[in-house]
């Protein structure tokens, strides 16, 4: 369809705005379970990051610039730092010297990637949005 | 009426070639090469905004039955819809007031 290549511009932010609302799930979870002892793996919970990547388009168009695809979410990984020791003896996962493994989440970082998510998506946003009145300026073109 | 200074602005129009491509391959045989080389233009941006639109509808139906995973897909399918459809409009709009203008004219 041609206006695929018309509207590529929104439809490459489209995929920012995409990977950057799965980045705010990622950290959403890492929030929730800042204080989960046990996992689907069976310690404790550990942080998640998520890896993003350049996407490539097809090289079906005929033009000498190259094919942007935009970005996509390529993986989801786990962050190996050492989980913190707290000391809680009736705790039901604790250790038999009473020591609780939690999970590695700092609260303040988690918040400092949530804003750069926040604000990530906000370009992704505005790019789109200047796009758009790029083109309606275009239109306007053919108005005498 | 200004129109030498419009005169630069025919390279970059793509439309050209569609007549002129028609006119000199097989001149005789096409009786009106630049109507259907028209025709074929505006129904290829009818068939590309019917396709837009269409993804349009999609979007929103996935938004009210809840499989839409996020809600600026459905903006931005309507906005393009919107946009291909009022370049489909002006475009329409250009050739009416062309014709009128023919139809206006003193014999």
């Amino acid at each position: 369809m041609p206006f695929d290549t018309l509207f590529g511009a929104s439809a490459i932010s489209g995929t920012g705005m995409s990977a950057e609302r799965y980045r705010m799930e990622v950290i959403a979870n890492n929030i929730a379970n800042a204080n989960s002892t046990r996992s689907a793996n069976g310690g404790p919970y550990r942080r998640q990051d998520v890896v993003f990547a350049e996407l490539l388009g097809e090289a079906t168009r005929t033009t000498t610039a190259p094919v942007l695809g935009g970005v996509q979410a390529v993986e989801l990984v786990e962050d190996q730092s050492e989980l913190p020791r707290v000391y809680s003896p009736g705790h039901p996962d604790a250790d038999a010297e009473g020591f609780v493994r939690m999970p590695n989440v700092q609260l303040p970082l988690e918040m400092v990637s949530l804003l750069t998510a926040a604000r990530a998506y906000e370009a992704n946003l505005r790019a789109a949005q200047t796009f758009r009145q790029m083109s309606e300026q275009a239109l306007n073109l053919l108005r005498s | 009426m200004p129109i030498d200074s419009l005169a630069p602005l025919t390279q970059l129009q793509p439309l050209v070639p569609l007549g002129g491509a028609a006119l000199g391959a097989s001149a005789p045989a096409d009786v009106q090469p630049a109507g259907t080389g028209f025709a074929t233009v505006l129904n290829g941006l009818l068939d590309s905004n019917r396709v837009a639109s269409a993804s349009a509808n999609d979007a929103v139906r996935d938004l009210v039955t809840g499989e839409a995973q996020d809600l600026h897909t459905v903006s931005l399918a309507v906005a393009q819809a919107d946009l291909s459809f009022r370049l489909i409009l002006e475009l329409r709009n250009r050739l009416a007031d062309a014709f009128q203008e023919v139809s206006r004219m003193q014999v």
